[in-house]
């Protein structure tokens, strides 16, 4: 089976938003009904990799490969040439149980990264931590 | 991109672009804050014409929603998508918002 993948990279503001209408006319093409979430999450961390990780830096790169395998199985790869990601906290992003006046839900940052494990069914850190792998399966692909 | 209708009991911001990211979250941020300092506590934000919507533009709408029920006020939403609506459940934001059609 062939795959179709769209390997982009880029080191700005401008160049973010390319790859972003990019992977949003790949995702239409390729992902069925999981394209609209998938790309949410999927443009959340393309966003993270160029702001925390390159922090913006111009001279930095962030590069993506996006690929759907047999119709089932998505991979999205992020490298940057950041200094790396924090140590993800995965206990704390299953919490579930809030109620409507917990102060918690009132933040008006910090909610990429719940929507990107909440999205992808793995979210795997490379060895040098600039390096971010997410895999999506498609059940009935 | 941006629409405000002036409705008896609710300020109708209705946003009239389909993909809003953190670019348009500053011009979304002025002008529900706009609102606030007009007085106007009691804002509806419409996204029926809205697909997509990204985490620095829930942040807007929750730091609004703040503010307006501190001044006794609400920010509801109106008119979402499915896309929208799992994004809210994801966020947990749908114990938040009250969400009308």
């Amino acid at each position: 089976m062939r795959t179709n993948t769209l390997h982009m990279s880029f080191h700005d503001l401008k160049g973010y938003q390319v790859t972003r209408d990019c992977m949003q006319i790949y995702l239409e093409a390729y992902a069925g009904e999981q394209a609209s979430l998938v790309f949410i999450a999927a443009n959340e961390a393309i966003y993270n990799a160029l702001v925390h990780g390159c922090r913006m830096d111009p001279a930095k790169r962030v590069e993506i490969k996006l690929s759907i395998q047999n119709q089932k199985r998505l991979l999205l790869r992020i490298q940057d040439e950041g200094t790396g990601l924090q140590r993800i906290d995965f206990a704390s992003l299953q919490k579930d149980d809030y109620t409507p006046d917990d102060t918690a839900l009132y933040g008006e940052s910090g909610r990429g990264l719940l929507i990107i494990s909440k999205v992808f069914d793995r979210v795997l850190v490379g060895r040098e931590s600039n390096q971010l792998l997410l895999i999506k399966n498609f059940p009935n692909g | 991109m941006i629409e405000i209708v002036y409705d008896q009991e609710t300020t109708i911001i209705k946003i009239c672009k389909e993909r809003i990211y953190i670019e348009e979250s500053t011009i979304l941020r002025n002008a529900l804050l706009g609102e606030l300092d007009k007085g106007n506590n009691k804002i509806t934000v419409d996204l029926s014409h809205v697909q997509y919507m990204d985490s620095s533009c829930l942040g807007v709408l929750v730091g609004v929603y703040k503010r307006a029920k501190e001044r006794g006020g609400y920010l509801n939403l109106r008119a979402i998508n499915q896309t929208i609506s799992d994004l809210l459940e994801i966020t947990h934001l749908n114990r938040v918002f009250a969400v009308t059609e």
